[in-house]
């Protein structure tokens, strides 16, 4: 049935979708895959583990589409159901933080070896100050897009963000005079 | 360091693309789950068994109160059918069947009902889904259906009676702790013939879009080959034997509700991608035929319910009927 739809508009689709059709779904979440897929990969540093958090994700996401406010903005609504998703995947594998980190050989530069110092810098952090930080740094995002994204104040964004990078600061300091 | 190296080394150590086919890989997989109800019922109710005989009564009572209101409801559409077939007309139907709906829907989320022990969640459920049920019928009574919704809303006002008179026949069964008549009962109402073809129709009703000759025709023809090669559906309209007592309830209710999909395939295709002016007419008679199998599934399924054999028999007689006029309506 889905193939045969012509569907246009963001109104016809979410309508659709909350009416059980995947395909409209599809179309609705498709500006966002690419930024749900950095938070995911952000978050975890596993490729095939980004992309199944983002479809279980985008799942969720299908299934609650009701609870999405008339108005409110898909992409921080969606996004939060993503690093939830993530939160759930990281937790239920104590071997995460190994299987992320990328194999030694890699880092032949001093550039790599410093993108791999703060990716491992990252996983010693908990999911919350991981996230706040790809969100600010990785995603772009303003304090305002980040308060909406995790449904707090735009103040509390700025204070946790300043608190993950003091958190994060002297572990990549460390590793770099380590180089 | 300040801000501006942060991002430049969250950059350089995170700039990964996601794989080149993963949103069609997504894309595939939720297509695969379309057309499944995206909130399943809330409730499944087991009660001790009690006051089969009773319930059964009141349920064919309501269900013959409901068929012959529905049989009169579908027999009046070329009546109810308005001019009024504006873009605003049609847009404000949708918009309507759209909004009524997602209340049906989201109605009773929050209390708890899914155990025959939660009595009093599942009372406080239908106090609040069943309101819903009666204003979205109230409001497709009320409105002046664009010509080429005249059929599905017949079939999706008989569709919500009938929804209602088995939430009675549950509730009932609910008061009489008759845990085995509820289960049945719930199974007939979670399945194709009751909420999940109103889910369905109303998707199509919704993302309803003028077709061409062929586009219609194309999507005709893709769903009718869908159902000419089900073998269940034309096990049911030739003349295959069915054991549907005691234990064979449940196989025939499966029967019965596979059959009801492709149906319901076939009407939501002819909604969904509206007839061009040439194909109006044969549209209407496809349609209607198939409402009328459409219908004749639904008695079966709460003949079943009900142990009502000769019912079941009627309704099976009827489906044949319907679908050799179907056959000869296919374009």
């Amino acid at each position: 049935m889905a193939d045969v739809m012509f569907i246009r508009d963001e109104a016809d689709l979410i309508s659709a979708a909350r009416h059980g059709d995947g395909a409209a779904f599809a179309e609705l979440i498709r500006p966002q895959y690419r930024s749900a897929f950095r938070v995911a990969y952000g978050l975890l540093h596993n490729v095939a583990e980004a992309e199944d958090a983002v479809q279980e994700a985008a799942f969720k996401a299908w299934r609650r589409l009701g609870n999405l406010r008339d108005g409110s903005s898909l992409r921080p609504w969606f996004l939060a159901i993503v690093a939830n998703q993530c939160r759930t995947v990281s937790g239920s594998k104590w071997w995460s933080v190994i299987k992320g980190e990328p194999p030694a050989e890699q880092a032949s530069s001093v550039d790599v070896a410093a993108a791999v110092d703060l990716r491992r810098g990252l996983l010693r952090l908990g999911h919350d100050e991981r996230l706040v930080l790809v969100l600010r740094y990785y995603l772009d995002m303003s304090f305002d897009e980040i308060a909406t994204t995790l449904d707090i104040s735009t103040k509390a964004a700025r204070t946790r963000v300043e608190r993950a990078v003091h958190r994060l600061r002297p572990i990549i300091q460390i590793q770099e005079a380590a180089l | 360091m300040d801000d501006r190296v942060l991002f430049d080394r969250f950059h350089q150590a995170l700039d990964v693309e996601p794989p080149a086919d993963a949103y069609q890989r997504l894309r595939g997989a939720l297509d695969q789950r379309s057309a499944r109800p995206a909130q399943g019922l809330a409730w499944r109710p087991r009660w001790p068994r009690m006051g089969l005989r009773l319930v059964a009564v009141v349920t064919a009572a309501v269900i013959v109160i409901a068929a012959a209101a529905a049989l009169f409801s579908t027999h009046r559409v070329a009546d109810r059918t308005s001019p009024a077939d504006t873009s605003q007309a049609i847009m404000a139907y949708k918009t309507m069947v759209g909004t009524d709906h997602d209340k049906v829907q989201t109605a009773g989320q929050a209390e708890g009902c899914s155990s025959g022990s939660e009595f009093a969640g599942c009372e406080a459920y239908f106090a609040l889904i069943m309101p819903t049920q009666n204003q979205f019928l109230a409001d497709l009574n009320r409105f002046h259906t664009p010509s080429r919704f005249a059929t599905a809303d017949s079939q999706l006002r008989h569709h919500l009676t009938v929804q209602i008179a088995r939430e009675n026949v549950i509730l009932t069964a609910d008061r009489a702790q008759d845990a085995a008549n509820a289960d049945l009962w719930v199974k007939v109402q979670d399945g194709q013939t009751g909420r999940t073809w109103v889910q369905i129709m109303v998707a199509s009703i919704v993302s309803s879009k003028q077709g061409t000759v062929d586009t219609y025709v194309a999507s005709f023809r893709y769903e009718n080959q869908k159902l000419g090669s089900c073998t269940e559906c034309n096990d049911l309209a030739g003349q295959s034997q069915f054991s549907c007592t005691g234990s064979g309830v449940s196989t025939c209710l499966d029967l019965v509700h596979n059959v009801e999909a492709q149906v319901t395939s076939l009407q939501a295709a002819l909604v969904a991608i509206a007839a061009p002016g040439l194909l109006v007419t044969k549209d209407r008679q496809l349609q209607l035929d198939l409402a009328k199998a459409d219908s004749a599934l639904m008695s079966m399924a709460d003949a079943l319910a009900a142990g009502d054999q000769a019912g079941f028999s009627a309704g099976r007689g009827l489906y044949q009927q319907a679908m050799i006029a179907v056959k000869r309506d296919a374009i």
